[in-house]
């Protein structure tokens, strides 16, 4: 049998356009058959045990499901509708951790909540904040949640920019599962429509626009964790030497299992890392992330025409137009990112980048922090060997609570009558 | 000279039943991809 159509042929089938539509027809038939016969069940939605009891609502999914919002309702009281769109730099360690242990997230504390405290300190108290953080949650997944924030009507966003990937062109996405959803996001900003042509596949368009009409996919992403462990399973199956990285929970190897210098095949296989690459692992094949962090910041793009400086100044645009207040804050990192004096060279130049769009963009609604005050991180504690992940928040969150407060406190200007 | 009525019963019962499966393969095909099919970009996109 040579191909497909070899032995339809052979069968003596001859395709006619109404056969193709007759499959067509059939195929949906199928999905949505399939569809009642799929139980309603329980989508995972990380960091749901570090906010219990608080009014914080975290929306991203596992990066194993397409879905990648849960799509639930907002809760109609409440105040201040806080979007704070982040990745594992808002993840405060627990303390002496290296890195997260992905079967007890619970045990970390988050960033927001720390800030969700000192807004509570300062008597701002009806607040409630839709939580976007995702691990390794890269700018075009940030675009895309912004979009999403500004969707849900929030009133302020608190964007990260992770200052070694932001001007990064290698990694402005991580997984492919987001541009399921994305593609709905992205079609209403014409500016971006290029993206739609050139990042995510054919296919992705088609679950964007079934994936609300049909219970298979609306449901179906909820046994993303099971389907997940058979596919890594299969993999190992197949190629036993290759362990995958697994940031599900449900479906995490026991620990001491999981490769965790498996964070690195991605810049090693794509020869993004010089030198004695085994340098850049510990005797329990850890990755120093200090140490491959300063490689990628090296991988920064300055130029103007680049996929990167594309999606931070739509992140921007699509801030400033919608007249939402936000802010947007560089992660501080460690002091110890002096060591290596290109990679400290080259995160100064990220800033000073930064804030030339400072002057742009940032104006009485929307803030680009990029240097926080030295004051502020008093008390910040960096994880071992790591300049970016935090194992104490110090003055951090205080400094970031103060920021929303100083920026929600200021009364909405009035347009001006002639 | 025509085909037999039987025979184009059989032929049209033939064709049906290959696009019912063809349909059948399709939508279980649009499952799978949803999650992606993991052996082509997946492990290469597994930059930290």
């Amino acid at each position: 049998m040579k191909s497909v159509d070899h032995a339809l042929s052979l069968l003596g089938y001859k395709a006619t356009p109404f056969g193709l539509v007759r499959i067509a027809l059939w195929a949906f038939l199928f999905l949505y058959l399939a569809g009642l016969a799929l139980p309603p069940g329980n989508r995972t939605i990380p960091f749901t045990e570090n906010v219990v009891g608080l009014p914080i609502t975290p929306l991203v999914t596992l990066p194993s499901d397409p879905a990648f919002i849960d799509e639930q309702a907002l809760p109609t009281q409440g105040g201040l509708k806080i979007a704070w769109i982040s990745d594992s730099s808002s993840v405060i360690y627990k303390p002496g951790a290296k890195f997260l242990d992905f079967s007890a997230m619970g045990d970390n504390r988050l960033l927001p909540v720390e800030t969700l405290n000192q807004l509570r300190e300062i008597n701002q108290n009806d607040i409630h904040i839709d939580l976007y953080i995702r691990l390794s949650l890269r700018s075009l997944e940030s675009y895309t949640l912004t979009e999403i924030a500004l969707e849900r009507n929030a009133d302020i966003i608190v964007l990260t920019l992770n200052p070694f990937f932001v001007f990064n062109n290698h990694a402005i996405f991580k997984g492919n599962t987001h541009f399921a959803r994305a593609t709905r996001t992205w079609s209403k900003n014409p500016a971006v429509w290029y993206w739609l042509a050139l990042l995510p596949q054919p296919s992705d368009h088609l679950w964007a626009g079934l994936g609300r009409h049909l219970n298979i996919f609306a449901r179906a992403p909820a046994f993303a964790p099971d389907v997940h462990a058979a596919k890594l399973s299969l993999w190992k199956a197949i190629f036993p030497q290759i362990k995958g990285q697994n940031t599900d929970k449900l479906s995490a190897p026991p620990s001491g299992e999981g490769l965790k210098e498996n964070s690195m095949i991605f810049w090693v296989t794509q020869r993004y890392l010089n030198g004695d690459l085994s340098k850049l692992v510990n005797d329990k094949n850890e990755a120093i992330n200090a140490l491959w962090y300063r490689q990628l910041i090296r991988l920064a793009d300055f130029t103007q025409d680049t996929i990167s400086r594309a999606i931070l100044l739509q992140t921007l645009e699509r801030i400033k137009a919608s007249g939402k207040k936000a802010i947007l804050y560089l992660a501080p990192v460690s002091e110890n990112l002096r060591e290596d004096e290109t990679a400290w060279k080259q995160y100064q130049k990220i800033k000073s980048e930064l804030k030339a769009l400072q002057q742009v963009y940032e104006d009485d609604k929307v803030k680009l922090i990029v240097d926080i005050p030295p004051d502020a991180l008093n008390g910040t504690v960096f994880v071992e060997n790591d300049d970016v992940h935090l194992n104490e928040v110090g003055g951090l969150s205080s400094f970031l609570a103060s920021s929303i407060a100083s920026l929600t406190s200021k009364p909405e200007q009035k347009e001006s009558t002639p | 000279m025509t085909d037999a009525p039987e025979k184009n019963q059989y032929d049209l019962a033939k064709t049906l039943t290959i696009e019912v499966f063809l349909g059948f393969s399709f939508a279980l095909l649009s499952g799978m991809a949803y999650f992606g099919s993991g052996f082509d970009l997946e492990f290469i996109y597994q930059g930290f």
